[in-house]
Order: C-alpha cells, then sequence, then structure tokens
C-alpha cells in the first residue's frame, strides 16, 4: 500500500496541469511539493488520503458514494491523532502503536460522522 | 472546465496514444511513457488492495488541481483522460471516446493491435468531439 501511495503522489505532481515548475519524474519529492493526490474511486471502494506536513499518511478505505473526505481527515489527524498518540508520552514517532483510547476516540468520531454504520452495512453484505 | 489530455495505453500497458489539449498539460514524452506504464501498474495494485472482492481497478483520481478518469475496455484497453475537477459527464465522453477508437483505430485494416495509433481520422475526429464538449460546458 506505501508504494502505490508514494507512487501516486509523485505520478499527481508530474502530471499537474497547472504548475509550471512541475518536476520531472523520477525526482526526488519534499513532503508538501507539488499537486497532492486526494483520492481514488473503484468500481467498490474508495481510498481517501491525506499526508500531514510531518510524514504521517492517513489512508481511508469507504464506499464509492463517499463525499470528499479530506476535511474529515484532517479533523481526524488534529482531533483525535495528535491529541491521544502525539501527545502521549510512550509513543515513539514512526513506530506502530496500540492506544485504546485512540481507538475509542476514532470509533466516536466515525459513528458522529455516520460513517462507522456505512462500514458496518458493507461488511454486512460481503 | 476544461480537457487537458487523453492518453490511451494497451493491454501490456505501454503507450499507444497521448493527446494534450492545452500547452500547460504537456508532459516530456519519455515522462509521458513511464507515467501509462507506472499508471498500468497501479491500477493492477489498486485492484489487489481491495477491502471486498470484485473490484476492476481505478476509474477515478482526484488530485488538487485535476480529476483523471480512466476507462477500461473488456479487452483491458484504458483510456486516460485528464480533466478539470469541475467537469462534467466525463464517462459519457470517455464513452464517445471508445466509439471513435472502434470505428477510426479498430475498422482501420492497416493498423496492428497493440501498436501506436497514427490514425489521421481518429485524431480529427477526437479533436473534434473535445471542442463540442468544451463548447457546451461553457
Amino acid at each position: 500500500m506505501f508504494g502505490l501511495i508514494w507512487t501516486l503522489g509523485n505520478f499527481c505532481a508530474t502530471l499537474d496541469p497547472k504548475d509550471p515548475s512541475k518536476p520531472q519524474l523520477g525526482t526526488p519529492r519534499k513532503i508538501g511539493q507539488g499537486c497532492k493526490f486526494r483520492s481514488f474511486t473503484t468500481n467498490n471502494y474508495k481510498c481517501n488520503f491525506l499526508e500531514v506536513p510531518s510524514g504521517i499518511k492517513l489512508v481511508l478505505n469507504t464506499h464509492r458514494e463517499a463525499p470528499d473526505l479530506s476535511d474529515v481527515l484532517q479533523s481526524l489527524y488534529d482531533d483525535i491523532f495528535v491529541e491521544y498518540v502525539v501527545k502521549n508520552p510512550t509513543y515513539n514517532p514512526g513506530q506502530p502503536f496500540t492506544s485504546e483510547q485512540f481507538m475509542n476516540a476514532l470509533n466516536a468520531f466515525l459513528r458522529q460522522n455516520g460513517l462507522l454504520q456505512q462500514q458496518q452495512i458493507m461488511q454486512a453484505a460481503v | 472546465m476544461s480537457v487537458y489530455s487523453l492518453y490511451v495505453i494497451n493491454k501490456s500497458g505501454g503507450l499507444i496514444y497521448n493527446r494534450d489539449f492545452t500547452e500547460a498539460a504537456r508532459v516530456d514524452t519519455n515522462d509521458s511513457l513511464r507515467l501509462a506504464s507506472i499508471w498500468h501498474s497501479l491500477h493492477a495494485i489498486a485492484q489487489q488492495l481491495s477491502p471486498v472482492p470484485g473490484c476492476t481497478g481505478i476509474e477515478l483520481l482526484e488530485a488538487d488541481t485535476f480529476n483523471l478518469h480512466c476507462f477500461q475496455t473488456l479487452t483491458g484497453t484504458k483510456f486516460l483522460l485528464v480533466v478539470d475537477p469541475h467537469a462534467s459527464f466525463i464517462p459519457a465522453l470517455l464513452q464517445r471516446i471508445y466509439e471513435l477508437y472502434s470505428d477510426y483505430v479498430m475498422k482501420n485494416p492497416f493498423y496492428e493491435t497493440e501498436q501506436v495509433i497514427k490514425c489521421e481520422l481518429f485524431d480529427e475526429n477526437v479533436e473534434q468531439l473535445v471542442r463540442r464538449y468544451l463548447q457546451q460546458a461553457m
């Protein structure tokens, strides 16, 4: 998945039709440079993506009909990840983490947005 | 509300047609070949990565300044259209381009399948179709 996301990021930056100084394919790209890729849709799922300035990438797979979720991802990062993970003194940046508070806050947030219900319906149908 | 470029990729991932409709969208020839092959692989990876079975690959890629629509035919040929994020009715436009392809490219007796498309009639008709679409969109 990381390879896919990383390549899509480079792909979008090179293909950008509005940037006069766009990078050539293959040149190393800094975080946040060039056109950013937001989401891709296939016939049965939609993958939403956000890269924050620290390099952390958030990937959210949803139903195909989901609207633009970049605000949702941004608030997910601001209100939940930063609160419960970054501010946790035992968290090592870049390492996998397990945090019950993070999971609970995440579930509550998604349920509030009505997103978790859709996911449950999808899982029941599969 | 504009169409930036059209790419046609054969079933092995090679670029067989590339048309830029605006100057700003121009990508280096080598880069466009690489982009086509990369897209072919990304399409396949996204299919594998699907959380539910039955995925047929990426149909739409959204970025900040453009959207990329992909139409895959039953034979594995992919039509990519890079457009403005506010463009509408692009799946219908892609369907029309596919019809033009089957008329002017596939029915051309001198055209070898999976090779680069060099058919004047196809070029002219694609140009006309896109121009008409842009006029209607205004």
